[in-house]
């Protein structure tokens, strides 16, 4: 950023804004707020930092089977791997939703997992480097300067997944390039950990608004992040992991179009994602203030939760058969229905009773 | 009064989408009042998607329904038919006439292309230009549309870089001038950033009538993740444009920057105490009708910054979720996502209950 970079400790040091006469913001709904400050404080200490600690731990687990694996030339396709691979596509998941603060620099989020791909890039790319060996994926430091397709879960679950090498200088080079990725995950997912430790520039920001903080000026705001996280998560669940692969009907069903769908993993990335969002609500507070003044909506989100909890677990075929199943087929539409029903529940009367209404114009880059 | 439900909307497409109880509401007040009146995209009870027009006090005069969530719309010069494009990845553009709300036409996007969102007529009115996405060859394109004869696509241009968004002719009359923001996007990814690692925004002059490039001004290396996504023109010919910033949240770039087509971007900063209010993201830029200001929106922060023609940074206003705004009669007119008309000049505010106005607002001719 050179001569335009200006780092939020100057503006510390600057005088108070002044902004207005112009129109005040008119305060949303009536009667009584929830403590917004306290929602964003137990968001992240319940759920946030728990959730990325997981992600970094299931990250090293992974680099560390890939390297023994590779040492032993049992290449990238044992059990054991792809039990550590499922941990931590559930530990993604897990944080998906958190599309604010740290996960945002350095494209990291997109580098973790570069998903949904309709354009495939991440099989022309690959194959481009596999042909060529490409000498700059098979190291992290590296690997972490090439396209977002070639770097993070996708990439590797590809990996994975692809017909059995040729020969042994190929499945080295595999090897080499899946312990490249793990380790890149490793750096990737610890630096946001770290990130998000209580001393470091964006949680104490979040945690203390005011009219010199660059990134919110009252605990609303920062509790609108919170809002917006399960909104989107929800939206994102229900459209691009339902919708999309399940399709209008049976016929209609494009189940390659899932997450996870080469390694099999769709269902338990689907049960993570529920519980996950569940747990947003539940561990921010959000679900405790709710009951205390509108018990039926908190009812009606649980029982929604749980359900899609309990369905899942009933699905006894890999995602990309149940989809097409005749006899699994209605639960997965029932699986699609309690999404939706969570989304527009929460987007709507959840946010509303938050005082949390999401901007119209302030949502996505347009 | 009652926006028609999506179905209903798309099965009515091709005939009168605006009452005509509305319609007559907005002629008798066009006879009535002064000032330039106003048009919007907006969502009611937030789901039902149409269009407004408003009156430069914030009345709200007529509603029309659409088919989806609209966006950035142009007025056909020499008329007063308008056209309203759907919100990105959309498919469709529809053209009104305003002053009887007769849908004159629904536009639909080739079956490979999908609209941006922005557009503009040539100066005769006889084409109109739309940012358009080429997703499978991964590129932006300028779709041009013959108004005297259906709206029928006779050609298009590439607009010499990816993710264009909002585009104007300029006071030429012979060149375009297009912000590419520099995202690739995919409409089965809807709002997917498929290359943030790689952007490439851009200010592109492209010749109207060849589709050539005249000449293109990006930014600095170190802001490649600065969106420019819309923009304003002069009558002199300077552009200010805005953009949104994709790089890390704890820097602060600057957003706006005015140019000439044959100067690059001189980047315009705002008082270290305002800026972050802006939240690294604009969403509506507008040159006053004297020439002698812009505003610019940032929903995000809820603040409006007024500037210099200078570029200069002059006040701020707050106004949650405002992202709409347009040149009236003396200043500026802004709307919100909560409903809010409001202007500069007398700071007086309207809202209007469940209605949600949408990112752009443009005057319209008088009837």
């Amino acid at each position: 950023m050179r001569g335009y970079k200006v780092l939020i400790f100057s503006l510390f040091a600057t005088g108070a804004v002044n902004i207005g006469p112009g129109v005040a913001a008119e305060a949303e709904g009536d009667g009584a707020k929830p403590d917004y400050a306290a929602i964003v404080q137990a968001t992240v200490t319940g759920h946030i930092r728990p959730a990325y600690s997981r992600m970094a731990k299931a990250s090293k687990n992974l680099a560390l089977i890939m390297k023994a694996a590779c040492r032993t030339d049992e290449g990238v396709t044992t059990p054991t791997i792809t039990k550590s691979f499922m941990d931590v596509a559930s530990a993604w998941v897990s944080v998906q939703h958190i599309r604010f603060g740290p996960v945002k620099d350095e494209n990291r989020y997109e580098r973790i997992s570069f998903w949904p791909d309709p354009k495939n890039l991440t099989s022309r790319q690959m194959s481009a480097v596999l042909v060529k060996r490409d000498a700059t994926v098979i190291n992290a430091e590296t690997l972490a300067k090439k396209s977002i397709a070639l770097q993070g879960l996708t990439a590797l679950e590809r990996l994975m997944t692809m017909a059995p090498a040729e020969d042994r200088e190929e499945a080295v080079f595999r090897c080499e390039y899946a312990q490249a990725i793990t380790d890149n995950l490793v750096q990737i997912s610890s630096s946001v950990e770290a990130d998000w430790a209580a001393d470091k520039d964006f949680p104490r920001l979040l945690g203390t608004p005011g009219p010199e903080n660059p990134l919110y000026r009252d605990h609303r705001e920062a509790a609108l992040e919170v809002m917006k996280s399960l909104s989107a998560g929800l939206q994102f669940l229900h459209e691009r992991k339902l919708v999309a692969p399940l399709g209008e009907t049976l016929e209609k069903a494009r189940p390659k179009r899932a997450e996870f769908w080469r390694s099999g993993t769709t269902l338990d990335a689907l049960d993570a994602n529920f519980e996950t969002l569940m747990e947003l609500y539940t561990k921010s507070g959000i679900s405790a203030y709710v009951k205390s003044v509108d018990e039926g909506l908190d009812k009606t989100l649980m029982t929604s939760y749980e359900q899609a909890l309990v369905t899942l677990k009933g699905i006894e075929k890999p995602f990309v058969e149940a989809a097409t199943d005749k006899a699994l087929r209605p639960k997965m539409d029932y699986l699609r229905f309690l999404a939706e029903d969570l989304q527009l529940r929460s987007s709507g009367n959840l946010a509303n009773t938050l005082g949390l209404s999401l901007g119209f114009n302030a949502l996505d880059g347009d | 009064m009652k926006l028609l439900t999506r179905r209903h909307a798309l099965g009515l497409c091709g005939g009168s989408i605006l009452s005509s109880l509305a319609a007559q509401g907005a002629l008798a007040h066009s006879r009535r009042e002064e000032g330039p009146l106003f048009l919007t995209s907006a969502t009611r009870d937030g789901g039902q998607h149409g269009g407004a027009i408003l009156s430069s006090d914030g009345e709200l005069l007529a509603e029309f329904a659409l088919p989806e969530r609209g966006h950035g719309a142009a007025l056909r010069p020499g008329t007063r038919d308008a056209v309203i494009f759907a919100r990105r990845p959309g498919t469709f553009a529809l053209v009104l006439d305003t002053g009887t709300g007769m849908t004159r036409q629904l536009i639909p996007s080739r079956r490979d292309r999908h609209f941006y969102g922005h557009g503009c007529y040539s100066r005769d009115g006889a084409i109109l230009f739309a940012t358009e996405n080429d997703f499978d060859g991964e590129r932006g394109v300028i779709g041009l549309y013959d108004a005297r004869d259906g709206y029928r696509r006779v050609g298009e241009f590439p607009c010499h870089g990816i993710g264009p968004h909002e585009m104007a002719l300029m006071p030429d009359g012979r060149t375009l001038v297009v912000a590419n923001g520099g995202i690739l996007t995919h409409p089965d990814a809807p709002r997917m950033k498929l290359n943030l690692a790689e952007m490439a925004p851009s200010i592109a002059f492209i010749d109207a009538t060849s589709g050539d490039l005249l000449l293109r001004h990006t930014p600095p290396d170190e802001l490649r993740q600065l969106s420019l996504r819309h923009l304003s023109v002069r009558g002199d010919g300077c552009v200010a444009a805005v953009a949104q910033w994709e790089g890390a949240v704890l820097e602060q770039p600057p957003l706006i920057a005015l140019l000439d087509r044959d100067t690059g971007l001189r980047f315009q900063v705002a008082p270290p105490a305002v800026a972050p209010r802006m939240r690294n993201y604009c969403g509506s830029v507008a040159f006053s009708k004297d020439g002698e200001r812009f505003a610019v929106s940032s929903p995000r922060g809820g603040l409006i910054t007024i500037w210099g023609g200078d570029g200069n940074y002059r006040e701020a206003i707050a106004l949650e979720d405002g992202c709409g705004l347009a040149a009236g009669a003396g200043g500026f007119v802004f709307t919100s996502g909560r409903g809010v008309v409001t202007s500069d000049g007398s700071r007086e505010m309207r809202r209007h209950e469940e209605i949600a106005f949408d990112n752009h607002l443009i005057a319209l001719n008088r009837p």
